[in-house]
């Protein structure tokens, strides 16, 4: 139970052991320059640690009691860690770089004094360092910053909100090649700004004697803060630099003067900024302001006008406001419309033109939707529009005229109305009233609650092939009815036609009847409606009148017809058999063949 | 008994998923989700479209600010229950809101609107095919042409032209439709972007289709205006 207590005691006092070691040096880098060029005042704090890598804690700012007469800005830090393995064993170290850039005004010695910097819980000293400055050569060549710098003419003094066109500029010696822009930055907390575009305007210019390319991209600057603010643009770049050895003012290497240093140059990235700039921002003035300003800053023209002269009560128009001119277009809304009972109006819908690339420039417009109210000659509602010129410093105030519009009744019905009733008997609805309209805005908003059964709107007719040969069968039959018909006219309207039909009919009715007296054996009825059937059926079939001829006219109108003959025999017989028994009163029984022999006549006819 | 509560279970959910997508979508609005509730009502839609959940649906669609939609929604409601005076009201109201007109219909439509477009056709169909037979049968069967013929002949004419030519009419409003861009947008003079402008067509106008190429649609406007427009931009009712 000891031995434990023991090992958490070590195991807490363990941290107490590690402990990393803690450096840290400055310089200037290069310690000599030529008066004109910049040099880096670096801040370096390193720990180091055998036991594994430690975390730094980050170091925001160095308190320099002063800059010993040098101007130091662009203040950066950056990091780096490194392992290396010594005799075996590993050593751990993470170092911290504290960056500034030193420019001197003049040629001399400059020194920034020792201080103390307080980190982890440590004061460190952090030793006095100095830069020599010596005077430039006439010959020597341009500094880095003569050679590439970049450039924002910005004004002095602005108002709050107001929007201007600035040019960023880099310009690049001839003798520097530029093989890259990697970032851009920049330092404008009290404004805001547009971005840089990828693609820059390229120029030529001649700057202090000597000839650069000029990259220029257009800007907007828009003050968010009274008072002095602070602007400063930087931007990282890789360019090839024309061969100069910084450490020699002279422009000597140690080694003596290389016919190719002027030709092969080194490429670095390196960062450009613009001079440190303050720019007076200004409030823009309480007295005068009109009612109707709304922020807008610039130079500005309206134009109003409506779609028509005249209208109808209930139906819209359109009044249209267009704002022109240059400014910060971005910050106008659109002026009240002003209430009247004769109009409803709802909120305008804006459309903004640029006629330049930064939108400074251009119209931007407001469509009102109106409604009349009631008929007669109206007046529309007059729209005002103030703005502050900064050039003149007032404010300026614009007002539509008056448009007049005749306004017609409408011939169209009111809107239904929902009403609401007190349940029982209305007795005192005199003080009461519960019936309330709902408005337009109430009604658009109300669901309906109940799914009624709807109409089947999908035309589907014209998909349907059902549809198309049900009404083609029926044309079809349309047309197979009409022929018919016309059949049957042409019939009825032939005598022969009418004779062999009715013949006909005469015929199955006799032979009917002989099939009944058949049956009942009346051997008188049988043989002579026989002979009936028979005449009647050659009446039809022969299309003459054979009605009461004899067997001899029969058989002899079926020989010409091309009658089977056997056709023929049968009349003879049942003939003969008939008259036997009608007339020479022979008693003649009715057998089956005589039945038989009728059938097959009266088949054959 | 596990099988028989499965059953019930799977019973009671479809009739949720089936009959309670319209209530849902009520409490959805109620409660200010109109995202959802758009999604509840659109469920309805394919078990069947009434109505009701159209003009609901227009009503979400309003109140999340789409206009275009909200229009369609609401003109598609009319067609479906043309019965019902609120939704004409209502339609009426959002046209008003982005700046139109409110409908009026003219007497073509007020007659042509009675029948649907399918049962035009049936009563063309009718009416044609009574005229084939009303002349065709009286000269095939020789009947005399008395008063009562002729009456019938004039009435199955009458009745086939009036027929004819109001389906004729139905036809081409199944090419209407509306506008569902929520600013007023350009019409073109030929069927691309760049061409230069003929016209503009608001949020939620009428328009009707007059030739289609490619995605793009040649559209004359309720206000007069003609004009090429992407086919996107546009939604018919049919």
């Amino acid at each position: 139970m000891r031995s434990i207590y023991i090992h958490l005691l070590l195991l807490a006092l363990l941290p107490l052991t590690i402990r990393a070691e803690i450096t840290v040096d400055a310089r200037f880098n290069p310690p000599r320059i030529a008066q004109g060029d910049r040099a880096q005042y670096i801040v370096e704090v390193k720990e180091t640690s055998s036991s594994g890598s430690t975390s730094t804690e980050r170091v925001t700012s160095l308190p320099i009691p002063h800059a010993g007469g040098l101007q130091l800005s662009n203040g950066r830090t950056s990091s780096s860690q490194q392992t290396s393995f010594i005799n075996g064993k590993a050593e751990y170290s993470v170092t911290q770089s504290l960056i500034l850039d030193a420019q001197a005004p003049a040629e001399g010695s400059y020194k920034i004094p020792s201080y103390t910097l307080r980190y982890k819980g440590q004061n460190l000293q952090i030793p006095e360092v100095t830069l020599q400055v010596l005077p430039r050569d006439a010959n020597a060549g341009p500094t880095r910053d003569e050679m590439i710098f970049l450039k924002a003419e910005l004004p002095e003094e602005l108002y709050i909100g107001q929007q201007i066109r600035f040019d960023l500029e880099l310009y690049v010696e001839e003798n520097v090649s530029l093989t890259g822009l990697n970032r851009f930055n920049r330092e404008a907390d009290g404004f805001t700004t547009s971005d840089i575009s990828d693609d820059a305007e390229r120029l030529t210019k001649m700057f202090n004697g000597r000839r650069y390319s000029v990259m220029r991209w257009p800007m907007t600057l828009t003050p968010i803060q009274t008072g002095a603010q602070k602007i400063n643009f930087e931007l990282s770049l890789t360019a090839r630099l024309p061969q100069q050895n910084t450490r020699d003012a002279f422009g000597r290497s140690p080694f003596g003067r290389s016919i190719f240093d002027d030709v092969f140059g080194r490429s670095e990235q390196f960062n450009v900024y613009t001079e440190a700039t303050e720019i007076n921002v200004l409030p823009l003035p309480q007295a005068n302001q009109p009612d109707s300003f709304s922020g807008a800053i610039g130079d500005f023209s309206i134009e109003v006008l409506s779609d028509t002269e005249e209208g109808k009560v209930g139906e819209p128009i359109m009044l249209s406001l267009t704002v022109r001119g240059s400014g910060n277009f971005e910050r106008i809304d659109e002026p009240d419309l002003p209430e009247k009972t004769e109009w409803r109006s709802y909120d305008p819908e804006s459309k903004f033109e640029a006629t330049d690339e930064l939108g400074l420039r251009g119209s931007k417009r407001f469509d009102y939707v109106l409604i009349p109210q009631i008929p007669g000659k109206l007046e529309l509602p007059e729209l005002s529009f103030s703005y502050f010129d900064p050039k003149k410093n007032q404010y300026v105030s614009l007002n539509s005229p008056a448009l007049k519009l005749q306004v017609e009744q409408s011939a169209a019905s009111t809107a239904p109305v929902v009403t609401t009733k007190p349940q029982g008997t209305p007795s005192e609805e005199s003080t009461l009233d519960l019936t309330r309209s709902l408005s337009t805005e109430e009604v658009l908003r109300t669901l309906d609650y109940q799914p009624k059964e709807a109409r089947n709107i999908q035309p589907r007719i014209e998909d349907d092939r059902f549809f198309m040969v049900k009404y083609a069968v029926v044309f079809i039959a349309i047309l197979i009815a009409s022929v018919f018909l016309h059949i049957r006219k042409t019939r009825r309207r032939d005598p022969l036609f009418a004779q062999r039909k009715e013949a006909k009919s005469a015929s199955q009715k006799a032979f009917n009847l002989a099939q009944k007296a058949r049956s009942s054996s009346d051997i008188d009825a049988f043989f002579k409606n026989a002979q009936v059937a028979i005449r009647q059926g050659v009446t039809a079939k022969t299309g003459d009148n054979y009605s009461t001829a004899g067997i001899e006219h029969l058989c002899e109108k079926l020989k010409e017809s091309e009658v089977n003959e056997a056709l023929i025999q049968d009349i003879e017989i049942l003939f003969t058999q008939a008259d036997g028994h009608r007339f020479g009163g022979v008693d003649t029984s009715l057998s089956t063949e005589t039945c038989d022999r009728l059938d097959r006549i009266m088949k054959a006819l | 008994m596990k099988k028989s509560l499965f059953i019930t279970l799977l019973f009671t959910i479809f009739l949720n998923l089936s009959f309670g997508s319209f209530n849902r979508g009520l409490s959805l609005y109620e409660d200010g989700k109109y995202e959802q509730a758009i999604d509840a009502f659109k469920r309805e839609l394919i078990k069947e479209e009434t109505g009701a959940v159209r003009h609901n649906l227009g009503v979400t669609y309003f109140q999340k600010g789409n206009s275009g939609e909200a229009i369609w929604n609401m003109e598609r409601a009319t067609l479906l229950n043309p019965e019902e005076e609120a939704y004409h009201y209502k339609l009426d109201a959002l046209r008003e809101q982005v700046g139109l007109p409110p409908i009026r219909l003219d007497w073509k439509e007020r007659i042509t609107s009675i029948l649907h477009h399918d049962d035009w056709m049936r009563v063309f169909a009718y009416f044609a095919l009574t005229t084939i037979a009303a002349f065709m049968f009286p000269i095939a069967a020789g009947w005399k042409h008395n008063t009562r013929v002729r009456i019938l002949m004039a009435v199955c004419c009458l009745g086939t032209i009036l027929s004819g030519l109001a389906f004729s009419h139905v036809r081409t409003l199944l090419d209407r439709g509306v506008s569902l861009s929520q600013t007023p947008t350009e019409l073109h003079a030929a069927p691309a972007e760049a061409a230069p402008q003929t016209g503009l067509i608001r949020t939620g106008e009428r328009a009707l289709i007059l030739e289609e190429h490619n995605d793009f649609l040649f559209l004359k406007t309720e206000g007069g205006a003609e004009g090429w427009l992407p086919s996107t931009y546009f939604r018919k009712f049919y």
